[in-house]
C-alpha cells in the first residue's frame, strides 16, 4: 500500500512540528511495508490548492491548516476559543482519547476529507509585544495587536487592547513601523521567522492552541482495508505522541531561547491567567452557526479531559 | 458585392453569423472586464483610505478586490484571444491567405487542447466550491470560481468562430485586422 | 515515449501562429496523458485560480492602468521638458536628456515598452534636428528605455514575485539602485561617443524657466516619491501604492487638462485585455509547474547541473546565458513563466538569494528588447521613428556592451542590489 504526502513546512524535525509529525508517521508506515512519497512544501500547491487535490482524490495526505476544519464543520471553531484548553497535553488528551473527531469525521466524509490528527506547531500561543511587560488583562490596554481574522479582532477587544488586521507577509513591516505593536504566537515562531528583533516581550499567556490538521483525503482512506487503517492510525498516534513530547520539551527551551535573544519572558500565576480567561469568556457568544447549547456542550467534553 | 454574395455558400454565412456572435460577446465582456476593474480600484482605493485615515480597514476589502480583478481579468483573457492580444512566436505576413488560414487553425486546436481538459475538470471544482465560505465576505467561493468556465467557455467559443476564416473571406479579414492592430507591448 | 509527437505537434502549432500560451498549456496537458497522471488534470481548475488569485498580482493590472492613463494623460511631454532644463545644455546633451527622461519615466511606468514608444515620437525627431544621426537618436531610446522594469514600479518583478513567492515590495526596493547604475552607464557611454563623434550641446535654459518645467512636472514626479516612499518606509503594500499611482495618474491628467472619461474607459479595457493575457499566461503556468511539482523536475535539475559542475559562480552565469538568449526570442512574460518556476528554485538551492536572482533575471530578459533578432524596443522605436530597424541595431551594439557589463557587475556584486531592501529590512 502507498501513501503519498504534501508537506507544509521545511523538512526540520526539530524545529517544525508538523515535519515531525510526518516523518515519524512515514517510517512508521514504512517498517509496516508502505510505499511513501513526499512532496516537498508548495512544490504541488498552496494551502488552497492542496486542500483542493485532497477533495478531488488526487492527493492522500496533506498538512492543512486548522481553519479548513471550520470551513465546513463550523463547531470546530470552539476547540479555538481563547482557553477551552489548559496546556497543550490537555489537547493531546481530548483528541485522541474522545471519539470527538470521528463526529467531525463523519460531517467531512461528504467533502472528501478525513481529519487523522490535529497536529501542534509549538506550545499554545503566547502574547507577543513590542511596547510592555504584560502581567494580566489590564495590561493590555494602548497595545494594538495584529489580528489574524474578525475573530482575533474581537478577542483583543474583549482583552482592552485595540486590533488591526494584517496579513502574514506585511506583519513585520506593520510592527517595526508601529501599524501594530504584536500578536499571539507560539513561543517558537518569531525566532524561527527571524522576527526576534521586533520584539520586546513575552508573556506565556497559553491562550489558544496552535494546531495543523493531518488530512486524508477520503478517496485514499475509503480504498484502504481495516487493517491498514489500523496500520496509519496507529502509525499517526505514534507520531503525534513524538510530537507533543517534544512540545513539552522544547517549550522550555524555546522560552530561554527567547530571553536569550532579548526578549522578555512573563510566566503569569494562575490568578493573572484567569483575568486573560475571564476577559475572553464572551467569545463564545461570538459563534456563527453552532448554537449556544451545542459550544456548552462541546467545552463540558473538553474539559472531562483536563489532566489532573 | 452582388457576385460575392452569390457566390457564399451556406458554410461562409454560418461561419459569418458565428463570428458576429463571437464579436458581440467580446464587446459585452470588454465592457464588463472594464467595469470589474473600476470595481478593483475603487475598492482597493476604499482600504487604503480605511486604513490610513480612520486605521480600521474593513477584512473584507482585500478578498473584494482580488475577486474583481479574477472575473475583470478572466474575462479580459477572453477579449485578449479574440483581439489577437496574446503573445505569439509567429505572427504570419498580411496577404497571404494561406499562412492567414493555419494561424486560424493552430489558434483553434492550441486552445481547445489546452482548454478542454481544464473546463472537463472545472465542473467538479466548481461543486467542491459551493460548500466552501471565504474568509472575507463570507460567501461561497464559488462566486468567484465561476469566473474560469465563463472565460473558458468564452475562449473555446472564440476559438472556433475564428476558424470561420477557413470558409469566409471576411472574417479572414476581421481577423488579419486584428491580428495587425493590437500591440501587447505595454507590459514589458 | 508520447514526447516526441507531442514536440512535433507543439512546434507545427508555433509556427502555425498559435497563442505561446495556449501552448504551453496543451503541451503541457498532453504531456499529462502521455505520463498516464490525466487524472491529476482534476487539480487544474484550482490551481489556475490559485495563481491569479493573490492579493501581490493586483498591483500589475493596477500599474498597467497607471500607465496607460498616463501615457493618454500628457506626462511624457512635461517629463521630457524637465529632462531638458537639466541636462541640455551639456555635450550631447539630448542623449543625456534621453536617458533622464527614461529614469523620470521608470519612477511612474512599469513598463519599457511605454517608455520607448512614447520618447520616439518626440524627442528622436528633436535628436534628428539637432544634428544627430536617426540612427544614434533611435538606438539610445530603445537602450535607455531597459532601465524601466528595472527602476519600481515593475510589471516584470510583479510577476516575477508572483512566481517566486517573493516580496514584491523588497524586489522593488532592489531595483531602485542597479537601475540608477545602469543609468550612469549610459550617461558615461552617452558622453563618451558624445566627444567621439562631436555631439552638439543644446540650448542653456535660464533658472527661472527650469522652476517654472520643475513645477509643471510637478504632478508626474511627484507619483514615483509617493510610490517608492510608501512602500520603503511600509506605509503600503505594492498593490495599495498601485492603487495610489492610478489616482495620481488621474490627477496628473486633470491637472494638464487631458483627461476624459472615454479615455478612463479605454484605459480600463485595455487594461483588462493585457492583464487577461498574462492571466492566460498564468494558467499555463499553474499546469506546467504542477507537472514539474510532480515530477519533482527542479530538485533533479538541480542535481544534475552539480553533478556537472554548474554550482555557485558558474551556475549564476549559465543563468545569465540561458535568460539572455531566452529574453532575444521570447516575450517577457512567457521566457518568465517557462523558465523562473525551473531554473530559480535551483539558484536558491545554491544559496542565492531569491530577491538578487529575481533583479539579475529581470536584467537579463530586457536586455532582450534591445537585442536583434527580435529586440522589441528597436522594433518600437523603428517603427514609430520611421528610422530602419537593423541601422537602429547596429548603432545600439555599443550600449548593450555596456549594460552587459553593468549586468555581469549586479550578477557578481549581490550587494549592489541587496542593501537597500537590507536597510529597509526586506531582506535579512
Ligand atoms: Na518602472
Ligand atoms: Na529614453
Amino acid at each position: 500500500q502507498s501513501v503519498a504526502i504534501a508537506l507544509d513546512s521545511t523538512p526540520d524535525r526539530e524545529t517544525q512540528g508538523s515535519y515531525r509529525y510526518v516523518d515519524t508517521l512515514v517510517s512508521t508506515l514504512r517498517d509496516m511495508g508502505w510505499e511513501t512519497e513526499l512532496f516537498p512544501r508548495d512544490a504541488i500547491g498552496g494551502e488552497d490548492e492542496r486542500l483542493d487535490q485532497i477533495r478531488a482524490g488526487i492527493l492522500d495526505m496533506s498538512m492543512s491548516n486548522y481553519a479548513v476544519t471550520y470551513q465546513f464543520v463550523p463547531e470546530m471553531r470552539v476547540m479555538q476559543l481563547p482557553y477551552t484548553f489548559a496546556n497543550s497535553r490537555h489537547v493531546f488528551d481530548f483528541f485522541t482519547e474522545s471519539d470527538y473527531l470521528d463526529s467531525v469525521n463523519e460531517q467531512l466524509a461528504a467533502e472528501g476529507m478525513h481529519v487523522l490528527a490535529i497536529v501542534p506547531t509549538g506550545g499554545m500561543l503566547g502574547i507577543f509585544n513590542n511596547q510592555k511587560e504584560v502581567r494580566s488583562v489590564s495590561d493590555m490596554q494602548g497595545l494594538r495587536m495584529r489580528a489574524l481574522d474578525a475573530n482575533q479582532l474581537e478577542m483583543f477587544r474583549m482583552m482592552g487592547a485595540d486590533g488591526v488586521v494584517i496579513p502574514f507577509s506585511e506583519v513585520p513591516n506593520a510592527l517595526q513601523t508601529g501599524i501594530a505593536n504584536g500578536y499571539v504566537n507560539a513561543s517558537v515562531v518569531p525566532l524561527a521567522f527571524g522576527q526576534g528583533d521586533l520584539f520586546t516581550n513575552f508573556t506565556d499567556a497559553r491562550v489558544i492552541i496552535s494546531a495543523r490538521v493531518a488530512l486524508a483525503s477520503t478517496a485514499w482512506w475509503e480504498a484502504l482495508s481495516d487493517e491498514q487503517r489500523a496500520q496509519v492510525e496507529e502509525a499517526s498516534l505514534t507520531a503525534l505522541q513524538d510530537v507533543f513530547d517534544w512540545v513539552d520539551v522544547t517549550q522550555e527551551q524555546s522560552l530561554e531561547a527567547l530571553d536569550a535573544a532579548g526578549i522578555a519572558v512573563y510566566r503569569p500565576t494562575d490568578e493573572e491567567l484567569a483575568t486573560f480567561r475571564e476577559a475572553t469568556a464572551d467569545m463564545a457568544d461570538l459563534l456563527e452557526g453552532v448554537d449556544a447549547a451545542r459550544i456548552a456542550e462541546l467545552r463540558a467534553m473538553v474539559a472531562e479531559h483536563q489532566p489532573e | 458585392m452582388n457576385t460575392v454574395l452569390a457566390s457564399d455558400s451556406l458554410l461562409a454565412r454560418l461561419a459569418d453569423r458565428v463570428y458576429a456572435v463571437s464579436e458581440a460577446v467580446n464587446w459585452l465582456a470588454r465592457r464588463a472586464a472594464g467595469l470589474f476593474f473600476l470595481g478593483m480600484l475603487a475598492t482597493m482605493m476604499l482600504q487604503v483610505i480605511a486604513r490610513y485615515a480612520f486605521a480600521a480597514p474593513p477584512f473584507w476589502t482585500e478578498e473584494l478586490a482580488r475577486w474583481l480583478m479574477v472575473w475583470g481579468g478572466l474575462l479580459g483573457a477572453s477579449c485578449a484571444f479574440h483581439t489577437h492580444a496574446d503573445p505569439a512566436m509567429v505572427h504570419p505576413p498580411v496577404g497571404v491567405t494561406w499562412r492567414l488560414k493555419l494561424q486560424a487553425v493552430s489558434r483553434f486546436i492550441a486552445s481547445w487542447l489546452f482548454f478542454l481538459p481544464v473546463l472537463w475538470f472545472t465542473y467538479p471544482f466548481f461543486l467542491r466550491q459551493i460548500g466552501r465560505t471565504s474568509e472575507g465576505l463570507e460567501v461561497s467561493t464559488a462566486w468567484m470560481a465561476a469566473a474560469l468556465p465563463v472565460a473558458l467557455i468564452l475562449i473555446l467559443f472564440h476559438g472556433v468562430a475564428g476558424l470561420g476564416a477557413l470558409v469566409s473571406p471576411r472574417v479572414l479579414a476581421r481577423e488579419t485586422d486584428y491580428a495587425t492592430q493590437f500591440s501587447s507591448h505595454t507590459t514589458e | 515515449m508520447a514526447a516526441l509527437p507531442i514536440l512535433l505537434l507543439s512546434t507545427a502549432l508555433l509556427f502555425g501562429g498559435a497563442v505561446l500560451a495556449h501552448l504551453i498549456g496543451a503541451a503541457s496537458v498532453l504531456s499529462f496523458f502521455a505520463a498516464d497522471r490525466a487524472r491529476f488534470l482534476a487539480a487544474a481548475p484550482q490551481r489556475i485560480i490559485a495563481h491569479i488569485d493573490l492579493f501581490s498580482i493586483m498591483s500589475m493590472p493596477l500599474f498597467i492602468l497607471a500607465g496607460e492613463i498616463m501615457n493618454r494623460a500628457g506626462v511624457t511631454r512635461a517629463l521630457i521638458d524637465l529632462a531638458m532644463a537639466l541636462m541640455a545644455r551639456l555635450k550631447g546633451g539630448l542623449g543625456h536628456v534621453n536617458i533622464l527622461t527614461s529614469v523620470f519615466f521608470a519612477g511612474i511606468s512599469g513598463s519599457a515598452m511605454a517608455d520607448a514608444a512614447s520618447v520616439s515620437n518626440t524627442l528622436v525627431p528633436a535628436m534628428r534636428k539637432a544634428g544627430y544621426t536617426s540612427s544614434y537618436a533611435g538606438a539610445i531610446t530603445a537602450a535607455s528605455s531597459v532601465i524601466g522594469p528595472i527602476i519600481p514600479p515593475s510589471i516584470i518583478m510583479i510577476f516575477y514575485g508572483a512566481l517566486m513567492n517573493t516580496s514584491v515590495a523588497a524586489l522593488f526596493i532592489a531595483g531602485i539602485v542597479p537601475g540608477l547604475v545602469m543609468a550612469a552607464a549610459l550617461f558615461g557611454a552617452n558622453a563618451w561617443m558624445a566627444h567621439r563623434h562631436n555631439h552638439p550641446t543644446g540650448e542653456r535654459v535660464p533658472p527661472r524657466e527650469i522652476l517654472r518645467r520643475f513645477v509643471y512636472a510637478l504632478p508626474a514626479t511627484v507619483i514615483p516619491v509617493i510610490i517608492l516612499s510608501g512602500i520603503v518606509f511600509g506605509i503600503m503594500t505594492p498593490t495599495e501604492a498601485a492603487g495610489v499611482a492610478v489616482c495620481c495618474a488621474i490627477l496628473a491628467g486633470v491637472i494638464y487638462g487631458q483627461m476624459s472619461l472615454r479615455k478612463l474607459i479605454e484605459s480600463l479595457e485595455r487594461t483588462a485585455v493585457l492583464s487577461g493575457s498574462i492571466f492566460i499566461l498564468l494558467s499555463a503556468v499553474a499546469i506546467f509547474g504542477y507537472l514539474a511539482g510532480l515530477e519533482q523536475i527542479p530538485s533533479r535539475l538541480a542535481e544534475q547541473l552539480i553533478g556537472l559542475g554548474f554550482d555557485g559562480w558558474k551556475y549564476l552565469l549559465l543563468l545569465n546565458l540561458v535568460f539572455l538568449v531566452a529574453g532575444m526570442f521570447l516575450e517577457v512574460p512567457v521566457a518568465l513563466a517557462l523558465l523562473v518556476p525551473l531554473l530559480v528554485p535551483t539558484g536558491i538551492e545554491m544559496g542565492a538569494d531569491p530577491v538578487h536572482l529575481g533583479i539579475v533575471i529581470i536584467v537579463n530578459l530586457t536586455l532582450g528588447i534591445v537585442t536583434p533578432p527580435f529586440g522589441a524596443a528597436l522594433l518600437v522605436v523603428s517603427a514609430v521613428s520611421g528610422t530602419p530597424y537593423w541601422s537602429i541595431a547596429r548603432a545600439a551594439a555599443p550600449f548593450l556592451l555596456v549594460q552587459l557589463g553593468v549586468l555581469m557587475l549586479l550578477t557578481f556584486v549581490p550587494e549592489i542590489s541587496l542593501f537597500l531592501p537590507r536597510l529597509s529590512g526586506f531582506v535579512n
